[in-house]
């Protein structure tokens, strides 16, 4: 691959990618950008689309990865880390997998989560999850070495290159999830907090991990048993009052009227944000139109490949 | 989920093996997959399900589209379509209901935008068709007639979820010949009518579609279903009911398949809760002709190129040919009937 097209160009790739190809190509094309990404491991070269945003968005792959470990978190909270090399070199935070809980189809769907830790170096990743029916209680039930069918990454992750100089992380419940693999990314090229909220305090999940990165944090649960008694909007309003506002990025992932909180608190100090939303999937991949969000203009956008992760005013709550 | 391994056991390699010696090319030996439905040649009986596929972009990142014997996109109408309202499905025991509501960009830019992407990827299009009229489905036929690059048309009277005067063409045999007459007046296109269970007798609305000049008949559409929240104490749907699809129907369309089998010989293209290759071979005996994997494509994005290929080691693992050695395998003879 000595001569390069002139229309070509050799990617930004950021340290993500480079550390599994060698040579990435990229050409804009009309619906976003085409790279040809040269694997060490394998002479072909495969070309892929990616998003319509910026940066890299690796092909999702089908495969069965290998549970390592499944641990409680909190009250009918679990962590689950996977070993699954294919995808957990591709994934970027924000992103989520897609997985089958039950090798009988029974629930028959699967259940997307986001990716809470990427450890590319040791081809694992761990999820987060809380038990709230039949397919996170069969995942919860997981043994070490279990085989589990997993689709990913899929869908538009964060975007934080190049990092905003302040970064507020605001988490709902479970809508945690995402930030320990954010903050590993983000770690040391912007200044970090966040924002904590739950139920309860014994359901504020992956503290350890945030004050391991040096991360302040503030909680708030809705029965005062932690932190300031309420939701996560009055801490993240007197966060940005303090915080120089056109250098800030506030990423927020947590139920529905949480974000629509965050969005509009956002738009009143036009403060930039990145929103994931949770959302009923049907297949995670874009083809059976069931996890919709409606936006500003009447039409429908998919959670799954337009988000999961939006900016406010993309969508409505 | 890696279905390459080599999965033949002793008999089918010792076949294999004495086809081997008798010659010198063991491809020219592999079973024959190929089918015909009306005019489009299948290279092999699995096509995707109309509404679980979109217009093939999505699944074109997991697989080469080639590998299918066609692919049915995303239900065509006249104008666009924003579909309706979330909550649009609901998963239930071993299936789901949904209500999409036809979401769809409307069949200019379906031909504009969508067609051009599959043009080249060398597989049969067929593209499902919808309306509220008959002067609709007409127009929507019309403009794809004069598209370059669809093979075929699949016309859906079934769709439960778009209710114009409460009761959909397909319910009644005088409406089904109607719409289905009126668009193999504007087509030289194959034409497939896509039958609901939701009918006292399937029978009667096949025969209404034949008449009428369908090449072909998908069965079946989704089954009618509802789900309540007993917590919120409301419809979990906003239409409150939509389609019901994957596992749960199956055996509702395997009776519906051996019914309209028994009855005439046109070929039926049999779906409805396939998720394996197993689950495809009983729709074959059953009397389809090929197969349609749709809610399979939600769970597994890799589950209908699964099929082709489980149907091929069915194949050989039996000592058959060709797969028209299984179609109708179970229907008798029409001069038994």
């Amino acid at each position: 691959m000595t001569s390069k097209p002139a229309a070509w160009g050799v990617a930004q790739c950021g340290d993500q990618l480079a550390d599994y190809f060698h040579i990435i190509i990229v050409y804009p094309v009309r619906s976003g950008t085409t790279a040809i990404l040269i694997n060490n491991q394998s002479p072909s070269p495969f070309i892929l689309h990616t998003s319509k945003r910026e940066g890299f968005a690796l092909p999702p792959v089908v495969t069965t990865g290998t549970v390592l470990s499944n641990e409680s978190e909190g009250p009918g909270c679990f962590r689950i880390r996977i070993e699954a090399p294919s995808i957990t070199a591709a994934a970027i935070p924000g992103q989520f997998v897609n997985i089958r809980t039950s090798s009988e189809y029974l629930p028959l769907l699967r259940r997307p989560f986001s990716f809470c830790d990427i450890d590319r170096s040791s081809g694992a990743m761990s999820i987060l999850l809380q038990v709230v029916g039949p397919g996170t209680l069969h995942l919860s039930e997981l043994r070490a070495g279990a085989p589990l069918s997993l689709v990913g990454p899929l869908g538009n992750g964060f975007s934080f290159q190049p990092p905003s100089p302040i970064s507020i992380f605001c988490a709902g419940g479970i809508g945690v999830a995402p930030f320990p693999a954010l903050a590993a990314a983000l770690h040391g090229q912007t200044r970090l907090s966040m924002i904590l909220g739950a139920r309860t305090a014994d359901l504020c999940l992956c503290r350890r991990q945030f004050a391991a990165y040096g991360i302040p944090v503030r909680v708030a649960t809705e029965d005062g048993s932690a932190g300031t008694r309420g939701f996560v909007t009055e801490p993240l309003r007197e966060a940005m009052e303090m915080s120089e506002i056109t250098q800030t990025t506030v990423y927020a992932c947590g139920p529905q009227p949480m974000l629509a909180a965050v969005a509009e608190l956002c738009r009143q100090y036009r403060c930039a944000a990145q929103l994931s939303v949770e959302a009923v999937m049907g297949c995670g991949v874009g083809a059976c139109l069931s996890c919709v969000f409606r936006t500003p203009e009447g039409r429908y956008v998919r959670s799954c490949v337009e988000g999961p992760v939006f900016r406010p005013g993309e969508i409505l709550f | 989920m890696n279905e390459s391994a080599n999965p033949l056991n002793n008999d089918a390699i010792i076949h294999l093996n004495k086809q081997v010696a008798e010659s010198s090319n063991v491809q020219d030996h592999r079973p024959d997959l190929e089918v015909m439905i009306g005019r489009i040649r299948m290279r092999n009986p699995v096509m995707t399900a109309s509404g679980t596929f979109g217009f093939g972009e999505e699944y074109a990142a997991f697989y080469s589209l080639s590998r299918l014997g066609a692919i049915c996109v995303k239900g065509t109408t006249l104008h666009p379509r924003q579909g309706n309202p979330p909550p649009r499905i609901h998963e239930t025991p071993a299936g789901m209901l949904n209500s999409i509501g036809l979401q769809n960009p409307g069949v200019d830019e379906v031909i504009t935008e969508k067609l051009p992407f599959l043009r080249d990827k060398d597989v049969p299009i067929i593209v499902n068709i919808s309306g509220e009229t008959i002067d609709e489905f007409v127009e929507v036929a019309r403009r794809l007639d004069a598209a370059d690059g669809v093979a075929g048309l699949e016309i859906n009277i079934s769709c439960p979820n778009v209710a114009a005067g409460g009761r959909c063409f397909g319910m009644d045999p005088r409406l089904t010949y109607d719409v289905v007459h009126a668009v193999r007046r504007v087509t030289d296109l194959t034409l497939i009518s896509k039958l609901s269970p939701n009918v006292t007798d399937i029978v009667e609305i096949a025969r209404a579609s034949v008449e009428a000049g369908a090449d072909a008949l998908s069965l079946i559409n989704t089954v009618l279903g509802a789900a309540f929240d007993i917590r919120r104490r409301k419809p979990v749907l906003d239409r409150v009911v939509g389609g019901l699809s994957g596992p749960a129907v199956k055996p509702i369309a395997l009776a519906a398949i051996w019914q309209v089998a028994n009855a005439m010989d046109t070929p039926i293209v049999g779906m409805g809760g396939i998720l394996t290759a197993s689950d495809a071979i009983e729709f074959f005996l059953a009397g389809a002709t090929a197969v349609a994997v749709g809610t399979a494509n939600f769970v597994t994005p890799t589950a209908a190129i699964e099929v082709v290929d489980g149907i091929e080691r069915y194949l050989s693992d039996a000592g058959m040919t060709s797969i028209r050695q299984l179609i109708r395998g179970c229907v008798p003879p029409c001069s038994l009937r």
